[in-house]
């Protein structure tokens, strides 16, 4: 996948370049071969947007049920009352043509 | 006829996919989604958790872009098919996203002193 070097320096927040490589994955797999710096910036944003409305409406029906921990359940709530098809997300999960992104790794703290 | 029961209900095959994550990995490394949980005031101690929001994003962004797929198909079908064989190189461009997002309710504008 290439796209035009981003017109600001590249962030450096490390969560946000490999979300970045996430998307530009999942482009490949739908077919695309390269995308354009904005609609690329547009489609991170909206996942990062999304990933965090998810964790909120998620805390939020675990805290109105009385618990501090999330359950599989609060997520699964949440996630139909954002318009997830749940009979659609096993055929997604089990895909041919799964692409994985190796994760951040964390460096160790420097001795003080 | 209870197969038939169960087939009707999305319950069962939902929390045997939830089991299924327990060795599942997502294109959206559990890390990164973890990062942006916990911006949200959420602590995912199980993986699952982080994987199910992982997929469901996924998908997401998955079908936007299948859609903005079939939008720069329909608008390079109009156009000369001799310039459409040479030009295979599929772009994701703002002008096929911008209607893709609109139909999922987001509307996005240039802001005026972006060039």
């Amino acid at each position: 996948m290439t796209t035009e070097p981003p017109p600001t320096p590249s962030s450096s927040n490390p969560w946000r370049r490999t979300l970045r490589t996430a998307v530009a994955a999942l482009l490949v797999e739908c077919g695309y071969q390269s995308a354009d710096n904005m609609a690329l910036e547009t489609l991170l944003e909206i996942v990062q947007a999304y990933i965090w409305e998810a964790g909120r409406s998620s805390g939020a029906y675990a805290e109105l049920a009385g618990r501090t921990r999330v359950m599989p359940s609060d997520v699964v709530m949440s996630l139909v009352e954002m318009g997830v098809d749940f009979t659609k997300l096993p055929g997604h999960a089990k895909r041919e043509n799964k692409s994985l992104i190796l994760p951040p790794l964390q460096a160790p703290n420097p001795p003080q | 006829n209870q197969q038939q029961m169960q087939e009707k209900s999305a319950g069962v095959p939902l929390s045997d996919f939830v089991l299924q994550l327990e060795d599942y990995t997502p294109t959206i490394p559990d890390s990164v989604t973890g990062y942006y949980l916990n911006r949200a005031g959420f602590d995912s101690s199980d993986p699952r958790i982080a994987r199910l929001i992982s997929l469901a994003a996924q998908k997401f962004i998955s079908d936007i872009a299948n859609d903005a797929l079939q939008h720069s198909k329909m608008r390079s079908s109009g156009q000369s098919s001799k310039k459409q064989g040479k030009d295979k190189k599929m772009t994701l461009q703002m002008e096929d996203l911008t209607p893709a997002l609109a139909e999922y309710g987001i509307n996005v504008k240039k802001p005026m002193y972006f060039i």
